[in-house]
């Protein structure tokens, strides 16, 4: 990514902003997806996304392409929450705490023993709750402080989100490495 | 796992790519060469509710406002009754009448009517002697008669010198606001009223003129040998109003995205009849025209691409052509418009206005509904920038 494609984006250019989708399309529908399941809403949230990566590049200041990439994901991510926000009320499950415990006994599974791919679609099928809460602070880097504020939930539920996630997760790690057996 | 578990998920998605949706780029593109379109928030809630409850107040104002009797014209018809009630009383003891239930379920005038026209077929068709019994009776029945004739006259000889020498002077009014649609600030609307709230009416919007007068002859047969003693003769006269009809130009001026100032002309006709119903005879016509002059500010609650609903509020000054007097009104109306096209729309307008008194004795529709329902149909034209 040069800083002469985002020129061309400015001056409405529309192969730039071709180039520019066809780089990071594949990137940026991964992180969507990791929030956003269904197809059909993930369509919306990128197209919403690009369009303000459009109109709004001309006011950005190229600091270097990973600084231009993060930029851009922050976008879909913020475009996800504000779409899981208003259409779809996320709901904070608790799936026993009991039994989550019981799992967690049973040791770490091995995460590098799955294909992106499976990992992805593991956590795409944890509930919004805690599918979103592991996104934040897995893989966006939030603390449960930033998280709480963003959701408007308070930080203990995020922790305890966070933490039922996790046993979650293991489990469905750990059903799918035994079904390869 | 804790935070080694955080690293390994992330290292593990680090850069992972998947398939976008079929057909984003098309539709990105396409969103990016459509006219720039303000991002349109859905109507708040609260927005919703106001203009459902709003539609449901009107709805359920014209579903339950009758219009033929709104208490405006109880001293007349108060008086009328009353008197009449009392008249039936006499005559079913005089003659033994007994009112049949389909009697008793009639209007009052109309059952009147029908005992006078039964008194004078009775009168007309048999021998009055000179018995000494009916005499005193007849001249005892003649005194109260003509007391109570001297008291109808007292009350309601002025109200007929009113209703017949003036003419009406109210007028109504419902021009209604108007609201726009993008193109330009400015929208032409032309609109009528009134004609559809005057098919659901009954003509029985009157007020009661009771018209009572004695009328004495001496009847003579070829033979002689009867004579006709008084006969009274009483008339109610029913003043009816029609619903005034009314024709409008409204010229509106978008003040912002949701509200516009709108004014315009309107021409207003009321028409109000004179008329005696057991005779079916129409006495006298009342014709009044009206110019008036709106002004009034709309507020758009909700649209969508082709409906918009709106409320609006106006006031208007009305000048009686005919005559001396000088309408002022305001009035509240919810509104809905269907554009065909963006330059073109066809709009309703369910109103409630009140009509403030002129100070005159013009007597016609609004004198006796000031409070009144309209519904105004027209058409909207959105000028171009």
């Amino acid at each position: 990514m040069s800083e002469q494609l985002i020129e061309r984006i400015r001056n409405k250019d529309q192969l730039a902003m071709n180039q520019l989708y066809r780089e990071y399309i594949g990137l940026l529908s991964s992180v969507c997806y990791r929030y956003v399941p269904m197809e059909d809403d993930v369509k919306d949230i990128l197209q919403n996304s690009f369009i303000k990566i459009f109109t709004s590049i001309s006011a950005l200041e190229y600091r270097g392409e990973d600084a231009f990439r993060n930029w851009m994901v922050r976008v879909v991510v913020n475009e996800a929450l504000l779409f899981l926000k208003n259409r779809k009320k996320l709901q904070y499950t608790d799936v026993g705490t009991a039994t989550l415990q019981q799992i967690a006994d049973e040791g770490e599974p091995e995460i590098e023993r799955l294909s992106s791919a499976e990992l992805h679609q593991l956590i795409s099928e944890l509930p919004d709750g805690y599918r979103t809460v592991v996104n934040l602070y897995v893989f966006e880097g939030y603390s449960h402080k930033e998280i709480a504020k963003l959701l408007n939930i308070t930080e203990s539920t995020s922790a305890s989100q966070l933490f039922n996630a996790k046993r979650l997760l293991e489990k469905k790690i750990r059903k799918m490495l035994e079904g390869r057996k | 796992m804790k935070e080694n578990w955080v690293k390994k998920m992330r290292q593990k998605l680090e850069g992972h790519q998947m398939a976008p949706p079929p057909g984003l780029w098309e539709s990105i593109m396409q969103q990016m060469e459509a006219p720039s379109k303000p991002v349109r928030k859905p109507a708040a809630i609260w927005l919703r509710y106001l203009a459902a409850a709003m539609a449901l107040l009107i709805v359920g104002f014209f579903a339950v406002y009758d219009s033929s009797n709104d208490g405006s014209d109880t001293n007349d018809s108060f008086l009328a009754e009353k008197v009449i009630k009392e008249e039936l009383s006499a005559e079913n003891e005089k003659y033994d009448i007994q009112l049949l239930p389909e009697e008793k379920a009639l209007p009052k005038p109309l059952i009147a009517a029908r005992n006078e026209l039964d008194n004078i077929e009775e009168s007309s068709s048999e021998p009055v002697t000179e018995d000494a019994s009916m005499v005193p009776h007849q001249q005892t029945r003649t005194q109260d008669e003509q007391q109570m004739v001297t008291q109808h006259e007292q009350q309601t000889m002025p109200q007929r010198e009113q209703q017949v020498s003036e003419p009406a002077n109210h007028y109504p009014s419902a021009t209604k606001a108007s609201r726009k649609r993008a193109v330009g600030k400015w929208s032409l609307g032309v609109n009528t009223s009134g004609g559809l709230l005057a098919l659901g009416q009954p003509v029985n919007n009157y007020s009661n003129v009771y018209i009572s007068y004695m009328t004495a002859f001496q009847g003579t047969t070829d033979n002689s040998a009867y004579s006709r003693s008084i006969i009274r003769s009483e008339r109610v006269s029913l003043m009816t109003h029609h619903p005034p009809v009314r024709l409008a130009l409204s010229l509106d001026y978008q003040l912002n995205r949701n509200v516009a100032l709108f004014s315009g002309i309107n021409y207003s006709f009321f028409h109000s009849e004179y008329v005696i119903p057991q005779e079916n005879l129409v006495l006298n016509n009342q014709r009044l025209n009206y110019l008036g002059l709106p002004l009034g500010l709309s507020w758009k609650l909700w649209s969508t691409t082709h409906l918009s609903f709106y409320l609006s509020g106006e006031t208007m000054i009305e000048k009686c052509l005919n005559r001396e007097p000088w309408q002022w009104s305001v009035q509240a109306s919810a509104g809905v418009e269907y554009a065909f096209t963006r330059h073109l729309g066809i709009y309703l307008n369910p109103s409630l206005g009140y009509y403030f008194d002129d100070g005159s004795s013009l007597k016609h529709y609004y004198k006796e509904h000031p409070l009144s329902p309209s519904i105004e149909l027209g058409i909207r034209l959105h000028l171009a920038r």
